[in-house]
């Protein structure tokens, strides 16, 4: 059996299947600060027996919560004499304008742990002053005295020569033998001091946290009967071993969201949709994702917190401050905003009866009749309608409109800043949002997806057939995979492609080495290129899929071709003429892994005539709507709108002029009539 | 007040508005990422905006909020010129500071964007370009005494007429630069902006309709007009004055005074600056423009920082300029660094009048400046010419909330750096050290942020190298009792035993020229700049002596430090700094007795 868990700030959601194809799932609260115990409690919820489970694979956000509250062990960093400051400084920008009591974030390793090594290479590798191995003496010396559980070394120029940083964390290795060294030459062996150093520190502050996390969570599977292997949800849309994620656990920083990513990839990939963009709505949030040929982009950069940007691959997610608890005010000017700040969980929204009175727009959801009052949550929590309209009655008093316009303004405005988030994955990259489906998920999503769809122009949505539990879903789908990147910063008019080659197939056994590492069979690997290109004088690298054999006539042409092609798509200019520079070159090696079974939809029983209840949509009057039920549709059950769909943990609101169909994985496909 | 005429419904407005910044930030996406430069590229040093058919600013993208107001301007600039007005495809290209520019190296291009016929705005787009001639790199000229020596001024031109390039403008462009290499990525770039306007001002128009749209633009100035007159009428009524000084004009080492009165009555706020210095001899002085912007985004921190920035902002504010002075230029004046420390210390000004109107509220003075250096020469290796240029931040002041930022670009822009590893790539330099100052926070119960240290040298060839600053006689002054932070200096051979001070206080207590261009650096030499720090918030003596203590433990404040300007004591106890409580106790009660 295979198991996928995702651990939320919320909700820990499960989702496991068996070869033979049963399948369980799971919806319980997550319980901070120790997460595991809410893991082992989806586990017993889904009735889970450990001894026939061969692998776990966690997603998780515990390494995010640790490093937005600083919670670190002491730990230490070593840079280049003179540099003691790089990451602090940054990039010299400030987060907010206009603000004049301005704050940048918390450093993740106070100054007095930062030391400062006479050593310096150059650019090109060489060495400019030697490494001084007696301060390393010193330093050891000192970092012994101050108890530091572990220790990151990033130099300037490292990733053209690390030799200096390897010597000097062998150094430290003779002083403090039972403390984890971690090189930024290691980490990312890209030009880029200040991401390499910021993603060099946050490996360095996590070793401490996550080994224990990891350790401690697979001790407690064991002593339940677990034999199998735990795996952990990777930024960059794969999974890692746990021993792996010991050494890296920098790659666990959006583990969450990767999980849906690759579940929206998933679902897609069965019914032949590969050009989708997965839209993840929850309590706070909102997470957009585009996804081609079943990919998500990925790509380097990802802050983790204001100006400390990471230099490995990521996925490229947008997230903006949208959910069902995002609350609606309104500003000094008089008009309606919605979000960014949410009530969350706690106090929840209005309707909750939590203790929230700011209107929220699951509050306007309940009052236009999208949500039943009693099915919330499949039926574990009752919505308090007079607390939501009260909320959404204060609100409409300081907007002059009445409670039930706005209401629909509250949707509205949500949903188009939603809207903005999927133009924004797609038409900033000079994609056509039309051309690819809208996969919703989490509770949220499927209320308001097609309303999304329709504001953008999108004629297809797919409603997976468990929406709020796909990113453990996803966990089980996820391939094992490792990036090897490096920098050979080129002209390709001028460079050697024997040269790039030669790196790439270096970087390729570096890639395969890291997954037979982690227990991968040769057969199931395979790898695939990816160089950043710019023109000459650009410091923003596109990245293009690059082909198997670069030495091979012709393929550097290619390569450019494709260059040119994607810069023109992507900013509407282009230029042949303009000689064309190689700056970075990653190898991803994938290990392929059992999936999870498609759904099968019920059989399907025949209902009687479904129950109706008033519902609004946006310029329309009040009707009377059919409110089905998903269990009871079967394969090719279709159903127009207006009407209501509901299931446990979620509801499809589907507007006028859509049509939705049962197809055979179970999936809700939703089809915009055309005009 | 009276409540604006709405005639669309505010769900629709909602929608609309948040287009417009989707478009100018977009815009600005694609510039930042197409473009050729460093100072475009990396430093961010542009702005991209929106206007309305009646030029008024609907929206902007806010990297520089020194283009706040002077992209309009420009805007009216590029239209007064054509009076017959803009075809589909015209793109105006303009720097000329006397008409609606701030200084040569700000180039701004202005194109109409048409739908069935009908002009429905403006898109414009400014960029700072790397060079345009003049008598130094970058027409950065520390004591030009005329306009000519900054560079090539375009006067509003025709770049592309419907959609054609003129080959003539652009041969001229070319012809008159250090770095050609870089004018076809970067024109391309601000063509890429202005397309991406162009297309989805169409895409918004399609789906709302034209006259939905226009009706979004009038009601977003209106908007904005109504948060900011919100926001002055919290301010209490009065008249405010203050003054503060630029160090040097460049040519003399007199300092400048920069002199503002505010009247604030009910909800609109005067800023006078006619009391300012006349026009100097040197390259500080300012065009209209910019003085106008400078003002508004130095009220902007403390009226709605949130309100969208667009025109409605300008109407419930006055700004009142001399016929001709250091903050109104005239030809043929030089004005290359008035949209640096000009404008930052008119900010200062502005802060400082109100901040006798809202004392709770005001902050510790900034650095004040943008400290934009270059060093150039031709790479010997490859025989290309490089400008490296970069503008190393100082602290920003300390508030009633918690100490200054420390190295954070000032309030005029908000630009970035240029990247170390980056850098030594493609230019034949190497960085020494970018590190923060000890001690160069302005003491304070909340500290003014620490200014930065940079240290830059070529490798293995001589060059020239320059800068502008403007605080390195005095430094930010602090606010409620805080002290003034470090004062700036420029040092050659920084830490080795030929050190110089080039500009700034030397250790012998000379002050020198603290802005120049153009300095020779012989092969093997080094170039470093110390910025200032910001301005301490309240008295340094109330300072919790843990935190002073915790200060010492990261090294931002020396021991020493702590006991001059904090009046702690640190004393060691096995290897442990720590707060020697009863020394602290007797230096915090000499200062209050010779206080008395």
């Amino acid at each position: 059996m295979k198991v996928g868990i995702d651990v939320g700030g919320t909700f820990t959601d499960l989702y496991a299947f068996a070869s033979d194809g049963r399948t369980a799932t799971s919806k319980t609260p997550s319980t901070p600060p120790d997460f595991a115990d809410g893991v082992m409690a989806a586990l017993e919820a889904a009735e889970i027996d450990l001894r026939e489970v061969e692998t776990v694979v966690h997603g998780s956000t515990v390494v995010t919560n640790a490093v937005i509250e600083r919670r670190f062990p002491k730990v230490a960093f070593l840079t280049t004499e003179g540099f003691r400051d790089l990451v602090q400084i940054g990039r010299y920008h400030r987060p907010s304008l206009y603000d004049p009591y301005g704050r940048k974030p918390p450093p993740l390793i106070p100054r007095r742990f930062l030391f400062e090594v006479p050593e310096r290479v150059g650019a090109r590798g060489e060495v400019v002053r030697p490494l001084d191995e007696p301060s390393m003496h010193r330093i050891a010396a000192a970092l012994r005295d101050a108890d530091v559980t572990s220790v990151g070394i990033g130099f300037i120029n490292a990733y053209a020569n690390p030799g200096h940083e390897r010597s000097a964390g062998d150094l430290l290795a003779e002083g403090l033998p039972t403390v984890p060294v971690t090189l930024s030459s290691e980490v990312s062996p890209k030009v880029g001091a200040l991401a390499r150093f910021t993603t060099t520190m946050l490996s360095t502050v996590l070793r401490p946290v996550v080994g224990p996390y990891a350790g401690g969570l697979a001790d407690r599977l064991r002593a339940r009967g677990f034999d199998g292997a735990l795996w952990f949800v990777a930024s960059s849309g794969g999974m890692m071993a746990a021993a792996e994620i010991h050494r890296r656990p920098e790659h666990l920083f959006v583990s969450g969201p990767a999980g849906g990513v690759q579940g929206a990839i998933e679902i897609g990939g069965a019914i032949g949709a590969d050009y989708l963009i997965a839209l993840d709505m929850g309590g706070t949030s909102c997470d957009v994702t585009i996804v081609e040929g079943g990919r998500p982009f990925v790509a380097s950069g990802y802050e983790i917190d204001f100006d400390l940007p990471l230099a490995i691959p990521t996925i490229d997610i947008r997230t903006i401050g949208a959910g069902g608890g995002s609350i609606a005010s309104v500003d000094a000017g008089g008009v309606l905003q919605v979000g960014p700040r949410s009530a969350g969980a706690v106090p929840g929204p209005a309707c909750y009866a939590r203790g929230g009175s700011e209107p929220t727009v699951t509050d306007a959801d309940l009052l236009l009749g999208y949500l039943d009052p009693r099915r919330f949550l499949g039926g574990r929590m009752v919505l308090d309608r007079p607390a939501a309209e009260a909320a959404i009655g204060g609100l409409a008093e300081r907007l002059g409109l009445d409670p039930v316009e706005t209401a629909l303004g509250v949707v509205r405005v949500v949903n188009e800043h939603m809207a903005a988030a999927v133009r924004e994955v797609s038409v900033d990259r000079g994609r056509d949002p039309r051309d690819y489906a809208l996969l919703p998920f989490g509770g949220a999503g499927p209320v308001h997806a097609l309303a999304i769809a329709e504001i953008i122009g999108i004629p297809k949505v797919v409603v997976p057939p468990l929406p709020d539990v796909l990113s453990a879903f996803g966990a089980t789908a996820l391939d094992v995979t490792h990036d090897a990147e490096g920098t050979l910063y080129a002209e390709l008019a001028t460079a050697e492609a024997a040269a790039i080659e030669d790196r790439f197939l270096e970087l390729e056994a570096q890639a395969r080495r890291a997954l037979l590492d982690q227990g991968v069979d040769p057969a199931d690997c395979s790898v695939r290129r990816v160089s950043e290109l710019r023109y000459v004088g650009q410091t923003y690298e596109v990245p293009v899929d690059t082909p198997a054999d670069l030495a091979a006539v012709g393929a550097v042409a290619v390569l450019q071709e494709r260059f040119h092609g994607e810069h023109a798509s992507r900013y509407g200019v282009a230029d042949p003429e303009s000689p064309v520079a190689i700056v970075n070159l990653r190898v991803t090696a994938v290990g392929a892994t059992p999936k999870p079974p498609s759904a099968r939809p019920a059989a399907g029983t025949a209902p009687g005539a479904p129950a109706r209840r008033p519902v609004l949509f946006p310029g329309r009057s009040w009707r009377d709507v059919p409110i089905h039920q998903r269990r009871d549709l079967s394969v090719g059950a279709s159903i127009d709108g207006p009407a209501v769909i509901e299931q446990p943990g979620s509801t499809v609101v589907v507007p006028d002029g859509w049509t939705v169909r049962v197809d055979g994985f179970a999936n809700l496909i939703a089809d915009r009539a055309t005009r | 007040m009276t409540a604006a005429v709405q005639t669309v419904d505010p769900i629709t407005f909602a929608v609309v508005r948040a287009g417009f910044d989707h478009i100018t930030r977009l815009m600005s996406t694609n510039l930042q990422r197409t473009s050729y430069s460093p100072i475009l590229y990396d430093m961010v040093d542009f702005s991209n905006a929106l206007f309305d058919p009646a030029s008024r600013l609907i929206g902007q993208t806010t990297n520089v909020p020194v283009h706040l107001a002077s992209m309009h301007f420009s805007v009216q600039a590029a239209l007064d010129a054509f009076p017959e007005g803009l075809a589909e495809g015209d793109v105006v290209l303009l720097n000329d500071p006397y008409r609606g520019g701030t200084h040569i190296p700000d180039v701004t291009f202005t194109m109409p964007v048409v739908v069935d016929g009908e002009t429905v705005g403006f898109a414009a787009s400014r960029g700072h370009w790397q060079d345009l001639g003049g008598a130094a790199p970058g027409g950065m000229v520390a004591d030009a005494t005329h306009i000519v020596q900054e560079g090539l001024r375009i006067p509003p031109v025709k770049l592309y007429e419907r959609g054609v390039l003129d080959p003539k403008v652009h041969a001229i462009l070319k012809a008159n630069t250090r770095v050609p290499h870089f004018i076809d990525g970067d024109l391309r770039a601000h063509l890429s902006a202005l397309r991406t306007a162009e297309r989805e001002l169409h895409a918004l128009t399609a789906r709302y309709g034209v006259a939905t749209v226009r009706a979004c633009m009038d009601e977003a100035l209106a908007y904005t007009e109504r948060r900011t007159r919100r926001a002055i009428l919290e301010i209490p009524d009065g008249v405010y004055a203050a003054e503060d000084w630029i160090d040097t004009d460049g040519v003399s080492p007199d300092s400048v005074p920069i002199r503002c009165t505010l009247t604030v009555r009910d909800d609109e706020i005067t800023v006078d600056l006619r009391d300012s210095s006349p026009l100097v001899a040197g390259p500080i002085n300012y065009p209209a423009a910019g003085s106008h912007s400078a003002v508004y985004f130095a009220l902007k921190f403390f009226l709605d920082p949130d309100a969208p920035p667009n025109a409605g902002m300008y109407r419930p504010i006055e700004v009142l300029l001399p016929e001709s002075g250091v903050v109104n230029a005239r030809w043929p004046a030089p004005v290359f660094n008035g949209n640096l420390s000009t404008s930052e210390r008119i900010a200062d000004t502005v802060w400082q009048a109100l901040g006798q109107a809202i004392p709770d509220r005001m902050v510790g003075m900034t650095y004040g400046d943008c400290n934009s250096y270059s060093v150039s020469a031709v790479d010997p290796a490859t025989g290309v010419p490089y400008i490296a240029d970069d503008l190393p931040p100082g602290g920003w002041g300390g508030t009633p909330f918690g100490d200054g930022m420390d190295a954070t670009y000032s309030r005029h822009g908000n630009c970035m750096d240029l990247t170390v590893e980056m850098t030594e790539l493609i230019y034949p330099v190497r960085f020494e050290r970018r590190e923060l100052i000890t001690d160069s926070g302005g003491p304070g119960a909340h500290r003014g942020g620490l200014g930065m240290r940079q240290t830059f040298a070529p490798t293995d060839h001589e060059a020239v190298c320059g800068i502008e600053t403007s605080r390195s006689k005095m430094g930010a002054p602090g606010v409620q009792g805080g002290a003034s932070g470090r004062p700036g200096r420029s040092l050659r051979n920084f830490g080795r035993s030929n050190e110089e001070v080039l500009g700034g206080w030397t250790p012998d207590g000379e002050w020198r020229i603290c802005s120049f261009s153009n300095r020779p650096l012989p092969r093997g030499d080094t170039f470093t700049n110390e910025a200032p720090g910001g301005g301490g918030w309240g008295d340094p003596a109330a300072r919790d002596p843990g935190r002073v203590l915790e200060d010492v433990l990261d090294g931002f404040v020396s021991p020493e430090g702590a006991l001059r300007d904090y009046g702690v004591a640190i004393a060691t106890r096995d290897g442990v700094p720590e707060v020697d409580e009863a020394a602290t106790g007797r230096a915090r009660g000499a200062r209050k007795g010779s206080e008395r």
